[in-house]
């Protein structure tokens, strides 16, 4: 299981992963997660959305409500060109991380854990 | 959720009460309760127990008090925005209520008083007849909050919740009316023999009731039962109606700035203001409807011909500030030509 330093630093680039392939709501987004970790990201779910919000905030994402499949209000979130943006230099910076680490903890064994 | 059991649906109604009393928005209320659902849809076709999905479900959203201090973080000003619009709510019933039984009458009877020295009613001097009527009224008003205060209190917290189109327009007509009878009854122009403090105070009173006005913009444009977090945002999510408020608003200042002897006045407080307007029309869905709405109160003021013997000089004022809307409403797009122009250079 991830730390939830760790987690928490990183919701913000998963979650506009998530919305790279087309707009999604909150309960896909998680699921989309779990999926893609294969559970060991746990998001609590209802913390989300005030991630969600703040992403909305900074422009990042754009929300809108709209009649779902079940006949229910449902609110979509789509990443904007800004999204985009900021995404792609979250994508420099963890692979940067990844880079530094990986050179700097080369002579660690991996038994260990 | 026409598949939830009796349990399941107690629970939920539950859980959402105690979502009432967070700093949660009604729309980040409505979210999370669909999530709810549908986490609760997927847990209920795995075959569990409606004992166990609640318990998974739950466990899953996290506590009540983990998601309000997480959304704390980002409506920290909730609480604000319901004692503010309690706040506005009460100003503007105090100036309904005075101007109701202090403030109109007294300037009715002023103004009649100026023609008359008595009247008669069926055989009764009028006068003293309204006003002993009006401390009946107050009389029985104050005896329906001493016995019914409850009652009253309940009606009017559910104001609290939120600020509409509805009671914002009823709102300004209430504080414009008021100011116009205020002004009038204190007729300080007519003491001022040498007419120096007398356009003093004639600002000070706008500028206070305009005051007033936008107080009622700004807690609109915050309120909590639209999902309005940034300016941006609130321009997106712009539609006709509240198009029609702020055209109307600026449409009053305009009028306002009339009345005072500097030339030009209306179009230098009209253009900027309708060229911001037309600026946050840009963002929105309708762009079309919203400009329209946004002009429409200036228009009819003008055509129903109610600046009177002025009708010709703000006529030619409409025409330039529709100019600034217009300007406002293509300023985005102008500016993305442009700057896409002088890059390719």
């Amino acid at each position: 299981m991830l730390s939830k330093e760790l987690t928490a630093a990183s919701s913000i680039p998963i979650i506009l992963s998530t919305l790279i392939e087309g707009e999604s709501y909150g309960y896909e987004i998680i699921k989309k997660i779990k999926e893609a970790s294969n559970g060991k990201v746990l998001y609590s779910d209802g913390t989300l959305y005030p991630v969600l919000r703040k992403l909305e905030d900074k422009e990042l994402i754009r929300s809108e409500w709209r009649i779902a499949e079940n006949q229910k209000r449902r609110r979509y979130y789509t990443i904007t060109d800004k999204g985009i943006t900021q995404l792609k230099e979250e994508k420099l910076s963890w692979e940067f991380m990844n880079g530094l680490l990986n050179t700097l903890w080369a002579p660690l064994p991996l038994t260990s854990v | 959720m026409g598949t939830t059991s009796a349990y399941l649906s107690l629970k939920i109604a539950e859980w959402q009460s105690n979502l009432i009393k967070t700093s949660l928005t009604p729309d980040d209320r409505e979210e999370l309760t669909n999530h709810l659902d549908d986490v609760i849809t997927e847990l209920t076709e795995l075959g569990l127990s409606d004992e166990e999905v609640w318990a998974v479900a739950v466990k899953r959203l996290g506590s009540v008090s983990a998601i309000e201090s997480e959304f704390e973080k980002v409506n920290p000003d909730m609480p604000f925005r319901k004692n503010g619009l309690l706040m506005v709510y009460g100003a503007v019933i105090m100036l309904f209520l005075q101007s109701f039984f202090i403030i109109v009458p007294a300037f009715i009877f002023r103004a009649n008083q100026e023609k008359n020295t008595d009247q008669l009613f069926l055989g009764i001097r009028l006068w003293p007849m309204v006003f002993n009527i009006l401390i009946i009224v107050l009389i029985s008003i104050i005896l329906i909050f001493i016995f019914k205060g409850k009652v009253l209190a309940r009606a009017l917290s559910k104001l609290t919740g939120k600020l509409n189109i509805l009671s914002a327009f009823i709102s300004v007509v209430v504080i414009v009316a008021s100011a116009f009878f205020t002004i009038q009854l204190i007729g300080l122009s007519k003491t001022d023999k040498l007419h120096s403090v007398a356009p003093k105070f004639k600002m000070l009173t706008q500028l206070f009731y305009l005051g007033l006005i936008g107080l009622i913009g700004y807690f609109l444009l915050i309120g909590n039962n639209r999902n309005v977090r940034t300016l941006l945002s609130f321009n997106r999510k712009l539609h006709w109606k509240v198009s029609l408020l702020l055209g109307g608003i600026t449409c009053l200042a305009v009028i306002f700035s009339y009345t005072y002897r500097l030339a030009y006045l209306p179009l230098i407080i009209g253009c900027p203001l309708f060229a911001v307007l037309g600026w946050m029309v840009s963002f929105s869905e309708k762009k079309g409807i919203n400009l329209f709405c946004c002009q429409l109160f200036l228009m009819l003021f003008l055509f129903s011909e109610l600046s009177g013997r002025y009708s010709e000089m703000f006529t030619k004022y409409y025409f330039v500030i529709l100019v600034f809307l217009l300007m406002g409403a293509f300023y985005q797009k102008a500016f993305g030509y442009l700057s896409r122009l002088f890059s390719n250079v």
